[in-house]
């Protein structure tokens, strides 16, 4: 009973970790980054191959070939012993012999190919891709300086010509308050004249006025002398009638 | 790349649960894989891939576990969507990170022939050819492996109920 409990703990913990790894998608960057190093890796490692694999490779090529020799030197020894005709024993290997060795070298050949230029171009991929980027970036700032530059010389453009028609009012409104302040200045010598004209007019006529007064009652003043005037003391003598007497 | 990736990353991913570390046995996981193809033929890539791939996350959750480095914050598990009961969610979620603790404890062999063989559905002969080791060894390494992950998850669960009991008493 124990032991069948212990078994379907196992069997569900199994079953709960195989489903965990399913819903996790491969993501594009650490494919990126795995083709960049195996590109870096074969980029460092040197072309010639371990030289223990080399001579294993060599021996193994080599051993095919010896028993290819082998089997061509049996084949012709035996030709030569049943057969006396060298030539057809030669026809009749060479294809076999073609036809064996044919299908091996290529595909091997194929797959040296298939995995150098699947290495090459994925890491070209990847190379071409980051200079892409990398252009676009170049291109997005040197238009952005440029859109920059533009527009900051459109801006002194206008500030310029913003500048310039604030000082052209000034000058305007300047000669304006000149003009009136002129023309009040004007204005006011004018009234001022006029003013003094009046006032001499005023002081004849003043003068004349009083002239005829001082004609008119010059005769009652003679003639009419009240007598208070008499009677005053010798001390007061030189009042204005005293003086008007005289 | 494309053909063998998303299994390279699910089997990568599902030991780990962990985006950095799965993509650092991702990329550890081709690089080497690069290195034996240049070394000599490789007649079958998608298990050579996902051989690396489960010894060197196994590596990573064993250096993990004795770091004891495994904090919930720097684990972004996902829960799956479609589990409307948050209880449910960390039962499993419990469960699933109770077997990888466990998995990290186990001796390598056992552990690799564990994931080859229940999480990536390998064949006996599939795992004793990509182990190099005998039919026969991969059947009690798988044996052993089983033995000890149960014994290990029913006293775990038997610590967590007498806990649960404890806290309610």
């Amino acid at each position: 009973m124990r032991k069948k409990r212990e078994q379907d703990l196992l069997d569900e913990a199994i079953a709960q970790l195989r489903q965990q790894g399913l819903s996790e998608p491969l993501p594009q960057d650490v494919v990126d980054k795995t083709v960049q190093r195996i590109a870096k890796s074969r980029a460092g490692r040197p072309s010639i191959r371990n030289p223990q694999s080399a001579i294993r490779s060599f021996a193994g090529w080599y051993s095919r070939f010896a028993a290819a020799a082998v089997l061509l030197l049996a084949g012709y020894f035996a030709g030569r012993v049943t057969s006396p005709d060298v030539r057809e024993l030669r026809d009749a290997l060479t294809p076999a012999v073609a036809a064996s060795l044919e299908p091996v070298l290529r595909q091997r050949l194929g797959e040296e190919l298939k995995d150098h230029y699947q290495v090459a171009l994925a890491g070209t991929y990847v190379h071409l891709k980051e200079d892409l980027a990398q252009q676009y970036r170049d291109d997005l700032n040197r238009y952005a300086v440029q859109t920059l530059a533009a527009s900051n010389a459109t801006t002194n453009a206008l500030l310029g010509e913003l500048v310039q028609a604030i000082n052209t009012a000034q000058a305007q409104d300047l000669r304006r308050i000149a003009m009136t302040l002129s023309q009040m200045e004007a204005k006011r010598m004018q009234d001022r004249t006029q003013l003094a004209a009046g006032l001499v007019t005023l002081a004849s006529h003043v003068e004349d006025e009083l002239s005829q007064t001082k004609k008119v009652l010059a005769p009652f003043l003679l003639d009419d002398q009240p007598r208070e005037i008499e009677m005053l003391p010798p001390s007061r003598e030189n009042a204005p009638n005293e003086r008007t007497k005289e | 790349m494309r053909d063998h990736g998303p299994a390279v990353w699910q089997t990568a991913y599902r030991l780990l649960a962990n985006h950095s570390d799965a993509a650092d046995c991702f990329q550890e996981t081709f690089l080497a894989a690069f290195e034996i193809a240049g070394r000599e033929p490789v007649r079958n890539i998608a298990g050579l891939l996902v051989r690396l791939a489960t010894t060197r996350a196994i590596d990573r959750l064993r250096q993990r576990s004795r770091l004891e480095q495994r904090q919930t914050d720097a684990i972004d598990r996902r829960p799956p969507g479609d589990e409307p009961d948050p209880l449910e969610r960390v039962h499993t979620h419990e469960l699933a990170s109770q077997l990888t603790e466990q998995i990290s404890r186990l001796p390598p062999q056992e552990a690799r022939v564990f994931c080859l063989r229940y999480l990536n559905d390998m064949s006996y002969r599939q795992i004793a050819r990509e182990l190099n080791i005998a039919i026969s060894v991969v059947g009690v390494s798988l044996y052993r492996a089983k033995a000890r992950l149960r014994a290990a998850l029913a006293d775990a669960q038997t610590e967590e109920n007498e806990v649960s009991h404890a806290k309610e008493t």
